[in-house]
């Protein structure tokens, strides 16, 4: 793996019209960094932008940042920013994913993907903002 | 996405391709209710060609079960493979929604 990757840092707006280049963004970084299970990295992404998209600036404008960077060991960390209204993922309840068809809950779910998919999961809220940070190896 | 429709006797078979994601979810959401809507009570959805899946396309999936269900229609899936395959076992979706190896099999089912 090339040891000398450039961190890289993009804004756009969060609108669902620009999942794709948002997730191409994160995808091609991935790539060129040396990992191979880019649709895993794009799901876990994605479960975090669309939340962001649908429920951050209730229903006005607003922006997501995305910052990319390698740490030490093979990883690479997703930092996912947003302005909008305060919200900690992880504080979600977790989706169920034992219960039958009748009782199964809807909400949640994105959030359990991209938690399960990603090796680390922080949240921290800094100068009102939300960032996510999603790291893999 | 792509979606090709074939029609079996009283069966409709859907094909998916490329990726059921936030994006394309809602088209296939309107397909799945244009069936419905039309009084069709047996789909069967073949996803051996679909390369992507997330939870978008799987509440879509949900929903279209327990509206089929209610009306004694059956939605049955087949054909899951690859990461498609992983996320339904991640979210345990595989178990609760019916879902059936081959198209042949989900077609003795419906």
């Amino acid at each position: 793996m090339c040891e000398h990757i450039e961190r890289d840092k993009k804004r756009f707006k969060a609108e669902l019209t620009n999942l794709q280049p948002i997730i191409g963004f994160i995808s091609n970084y991935a790539q060129k960094v040396g990992f191979s299970s880019l649709d895993k990295i794009q799901l876990a992404c994605e479960e975090v932008v669309v939340n962001i998209i649908n429920y951050a600036y209730c229903g006005k404008s607003g922006e997501v940042e995305i910052s990319l960077n390698v740490a030490s060991r093979n990883r690479i960390n997703v930092e996912i920013r947003d302005w909008g209204v305060p919200f900690n993922p992880l504080s979600c309840q977790k989706a169920d994913t034992s219960s039958c068809l009748e009782d199964r809950k809807i909400g949640g779910l994105g959030v359990f993907l991209a938690c399960k998919i990603a090796d680390k999961v922080e949240y921290k809220r800094k100068q009102n903002t939300n960032i996510l940070t999603l790291s893999f190896s | 996405m792509k979606i090709s429709e074939e029609k079996k006797g009283d069966v409709v078979c859907l094909c998916l391709s490329e990726r059921l994601d936030s994006v394309t979810a809602p088209d296939f959401e309107n397909k799945l209710n244009g069936l419905i809507g039309q009084g069709l009570k047996k789909i069967i959805v073949n996803f051996s060609a679909l390369e992507y899946i997330s939870s978008a396309g799987l509440r879509v999936l949900l929903v279209a079960t327990k509206k089929l269900k209610e009306t004694n229609g059956k939605f049955l899936i087949c054909s899951l493979q690859g990461m498609v395959k992983e996320v339904f076992k991640m979210s345990g979706f595989i178990e609760i929604l019916p879902v059936f190896d081959t198209e042949q099999e989900a077609f003795k089912n419906v």
